[in-house]
């Protein structure tokens, strides 16, 4: 789930910087979503609250998320929450097709895309990373074993 | 990767549209708990706030590495393409 350059390569095998990507893509959806102004360009909360001992930070849809704890327990600093595009902003996955080999479409190994690979319960899985980077979580079922891929 | 179970409940985790410090935050749909791949954890996820905060959602193994060398060990593996579908106003 870190933004770090260099997690990925392009299908040339050049470096793509992730957390370049990831920040437009999070600029983009909140474009798309029209949440908030961006006149000031930077990411930060929309506002910060802070009550009677109660810290919250709010969105661009105007949600407001307690981080009181957050700050108390783990020092997470309320203005260093960036972005705050809102819950629905990028969906993740729930829905999705999987596919064996000889299904129509299974990839050769020429596909040049990097893949989380999971082996769990007797059940191996591959997602690409270019797409886990759009939607950030894949919620999953292996046998017993509910599980998020996240990127 | 994470487990995304907690005391019997299964929980659906999704991104809470903050980052921090260049990190995805999520939050889970059913307590809109915060979670935060918090250092010292295990390098599993921690509830940093709401109901379920303090708690933690296990990492469970997982390998980043090219299609053709995954393929290459585990054949048999099956391949997420696109995703078919995904909601498409809220949840």
């Amino acid at each position: 789930m870190k933004l770090s350059p260099s997690t990925c390569s392009s299908a040339r095998g050049a470096p793509v910087d992730l957390a370049a990507y990831t920040r437009a893509l999070f600029f983009c959806a909140a474009v798309l979503c029209g949440c908030g102004d961006f006149s000031d360009r930077t990411p930060g909360p929309s506002g910060i609250n802070r009550t009677d001992g109660t810290v919250e930070i709010v969105d661009r849809t105007n949600k407001r998320w307690d981080v009181t704890h957050a700050g108390a327990a783990y020092g997470l600093a309320a203005s260093r929450f960036e972005f705050g595009l809102g819950p629905f902003a990028i969906r993740p996955i729930l829905d999705h097709q999987m596919y064996s080999p000889g299904d129509p479409g299974y990839p050769s190994d020429a596909l040049r895309k990097r893949v989380i690979g999971v082996r769990l319960n007797g059940d191996t899985r591959a997602y690409r990373l270019d797409h886990l980077a759009r939607h950030e979580v894949v919620n999953e079922q292996f046998g017993e074993a509910h599980v998020a891929v996240a990127y | 990767m994470y487990s995304r179970q907690l005391d019997g409940q299964t929980l659906t985790l999704a991104a809470s549209g903050w980052t921090y410090n260049r990190t995805f935050v999520l939050y889970d749909l059913e307590t809109e708990t915060l979670w935060f791949p918090v250092r010292g954890r295990n390098g599993g996820l921690t509830g940093i706030s709401g109901p379920l905060q303090d708690r933690v959602l296990l990492v469970i193994e997982s390998t980043r590495t090219s299609w053709s060398e995954w393929q290459e060990l585990h054949p048999e593996t099956k391949f997420m393409d696109s995703p078919t579908a995904y909601p498409r106003f809220g949840f």
